[in-house]
């Protein structure tokens, strides 16, 4: 035996003269402790083991897949960014920036002309900031009263208008907004895309073509699809109104209105509309302020730049801005497609009214499903309307004010504005009295009263216009329609 | 069937499965046979020790965890032991609490006159002293292959170690029990026979 072997010994021996082990009763104790609580460890270390393994699969999976997902973002944005760089400059970078000719017309407004780009028109009382420098980005800013744009070829550039916190954009998109009523605002797009922006919400949402959204003050908006009926009133509106391009006049040169314009509806006070794509057709209202009696403006700070050559682009749409306050509420703008007649546009003091169009022979209309609630009739309504098809529209107008809800109320005060914008003030005065008869505790009394108000505006009758607008500030002091029946008011105290 | 401590399990043996899924019976099965063991095994590593019951009771609250993981591949008894080093391993390497707590104040059992087992749980007593300066891993080593009289190939599988790196272990606690035995007389006659005791 060696060292090793005897030093083993000796040290077993000595463990051997050591205490035994566990005592009988320890023993049972530990035994008695694993039986109680054993099964309950395995469990739980079962279900570790189980997760252990899932996140062992899933958790590779998951950094290739966020791998891949990186990769295959920046070969994105490098794709991206080649096809920026490979994309050719639009044409308008190329051009100099234009040359802004300021011209005073007989009336007191003044003429801007864009040299191929376009003109613009500034109402007596209105203050507005050009910036023209960028041949690609000629901004607008209109601080107070109205603007008639019209952008006959921005050579692949934009051409922004701002008013406050709204803001249009022309691109090319055909689309629509329509106030429905104080509160609601419908937009439709035909084609390319619109940003629609509410003025206090952070999020704003993108509709394109086909997509219809209604908007409410505080409910979230309401997505849906345009029906191929509505699609394709949409954009009839447009091709039936067309002139060759660089005939129509500009708006503040048009006549009294004739018929209003389907295409283009009220945007609400709170929204602004963002346009991207072709022809587009916006108008944007707001309070109902008279631009016309406000205090004489202070001259437009102009900023003219050097003349543009010639360019083989597509004409660009007509845009007609009006600032009537201070606040994002009272703007007013209406965009037609290139090559086309104005649609509508923006009567000084009242709201809306229409631009003359070339005489056309109203369309037979479009035999269309029988409707069967008030939302339909009002849709069919508007239709019939676009294609000139009064009496039947009115009939629709009519059929689903007869039935009960919110909608059929609107539906009595866009016949009353339909009627109004066509310059029939009687049946638009008809309509309001068909209104309060029907809904006597309505919702949009405030807004019945503001069309009864420019109708009797409308009308001519000043006296009629003071008292409503009296009872309009009682009944519904906070309403917008009541601040411009107000600010109507002092101004007609204070003109001599 | 009934598997004896230290046979090999197989992987289809109903009582392992029963084990992995965790049924009392199996588990008290379990508890009664490998008890006796572990506690042996871990009073040779660890010494006398106040804490043996809790620390047993750690060794088969690990035991269950690991059950499931539980392969077969080695018998069962084996797996038991593997925790049970580690449990000591963990346990040489106390606390100050702990150490307090696990301060032996017990009588020597042996079998012989009381001044022979009380001169030989002295002998033990240093040679744990003198091991504490090594690490956990050669003094366990070496207190399995010393006390427990186990081959080297099973320590090196209770210890998860290849059997070279078990023998150097083993080798080099003696080394420095040796040295240590130099300056202590009890320890010297533990090392080097009765002709060597105290002087």
């Amino acid at each position: 035996m060696d060292d090793a072997d005897a030093l083993r010994a000796r040290l077993r021996d000595a463990r051997a003269a050591e205490s035994a082990g566990l005592h009988e009763a320890a023993h049972d104790r530990i035994v008695e402790r694993v039986r109680r609580h054993g099964p309950a460890q395995v469990r739980r270390s079962r279900r570790r083991r189980d997760l252990l393994r899932a996140s062992a699969v899933a958790l590779p999976l998951a950094l290739v897949g966020g791998w891949l997902a990186s990769r295959g973002a920046d070969q994105g944005q490098v794709e991206l960014a080649r096809s920026r760089s490979d994309a050719p400059a639009p044409a308008c970078a190329g051009r100099a920036s234009p040359h802004a000719r300021e011209t005073p017309e007989a009336d007191g407004s003044r003429r801007i002309d864009l040299d191929e780009i376009g003109q613009i028109m500034l109402t007596p009382n209105s203050e507005a900031t050009l910036s023209a420098s960028d041949p690609c980005n000629i901004r607008l800013e209109l601080a107070r009263g109205r603007a008639s744009v019209h952008a006959a070829n921005l050579f692949g550039g934009e051409l922004h208008v701002r008013a406050g916190a709204v803001e249009v954009a022309v691109h090319g998109t055909t689309f629509a907004v329509e106030r429905l009523d104080a509160e609601h605002v419908l937009v439709d797009v035909e084609s390319g895309a619109v940003s629609v922006e509410r003025a206090g919400k952070s999020a704003g949402a993108l509709l394109r073509a086909g997509e219809r959204m209604r908007l409410a003050a505080d409910d979230a908006p309401i997505r849906s699809a345009l029906t191929v009926e509505q699609r394709r009133a949409l954009r009839d509106t447009f091709e039936a109104e067309s002139l060759p391009p660089h005939a129509h006049a500009p708006a503040e040169e048009a006549p009294p209105p004739v018929q209003r314009s389907s295409g283009a509806r009220a945007k609400a006070s709170s929204a602004s509309a963002r346009v991207s794509g072709g022809a587009t057709q916006a108008r944007a209202q707001g309070d109902l302020a008279s631009a016309a009696e406000r205090p004489a403006p202070a001259a437009p700070a102009l900023q003219p730049r050097a003349a543009a050559p010639e360019s083989t682009h597509a004409p660009a749409p007509t845009v007609v801005v009006e600032e009537r306050g201070s606040t994002a509420a009272s703007v007013e703008a209406r965009v037609a497609k290139p090559g086309h007649a104005p649609v509508a546009r923006a009567e000084p003091g009242i709201g809306v009214r229409q631009e003359p169009v070339a005489a056309k022979p109203a369309p037979a209309p479009t035999p269309l499903a029988p409707a069967r609630n008030a939302a339909a009739l009002v849709a069919r309504a508007d239709a019939y309307w676009r294609e000139g098809a009064l009496d039947e529209a009115r009939a629709s107008y009519r059929a689903a004010g007869a039935l009960r809800g919110a909608t059929a109320e609107a539906a009595w005060l866009a016949l009353a504005r339909n009627e109004l914008s066509a310059g029939h003030v009687s049946a638009a005065r008809a309509a309001l009295a068909d209104h309060a008869r029907h809904f006597p505790e309505g919702k949009l009394a405030g807004e019945a009263a503001g069309i009864e108000f420019r109708a009797a505006l409308q009308a001519r009758d000043l006296d009629a216009a003071e008292r409503v607008a009296r009872q309009l500030l009682e009944d519904h002091p906070a309403t917008p329609q009541a601040a411009a029946a107000e600010r109507w008011l002092r101004s007609r105290e204070s003109s001599p | 069937m009934q598997a004896p401590p230290g046979e090999l399990a197989s992987v289809h043996d109903p009582w392992v499965d029963a084990l992995r899924a965790g049924e009392p019976d199996a588990l008290e099965r379990l508890a009664r046979l490998e008890a006796p063991r572990v506690a042996g095994l871990l009073r040779s590593l660890l010494g006398p020790r106040a804490d043996l019951e809790d620390l047993v009771q750690i060794v088969f609250l690990e035991t269950c965890r690991a059950l499931p993981s539980f392969r077969g591949r080695s018998a069962v008894s084996t797996f038991v032991g593997g925790i049970t080093v580690r449990v000591a391993r963990r346990a040489m390497r106390p606390s100050a609490w702990a150490r307090l707590r696990s301060d032996w104040t017990g009588e020597p059992h042996g079998h012989g006159s009381p001044e022979e087992s009380a001169q030989q749980s002295e002998q033990l007593r240093r040679a744990h002293a003198a091991l504490e300066r090594l690490s956990s891993k050669k003094r366990a080593a070496f207190l399995l292959w010393a006390l427990e009289g186990l081959e080297v190939s099973a320590i090196a599988e209770l210890m998860h170690a290849s059997v070279p790196a078990t023998k150097s272990r083993i080798l080099y606690a003696q080394r420095e029990l040796r040295k240590r035995a130099e300056r202590d007389p009890y320890l010297r006659e533990l090392v080097e026979g009765a002709g060597h005791g105290r002087r």
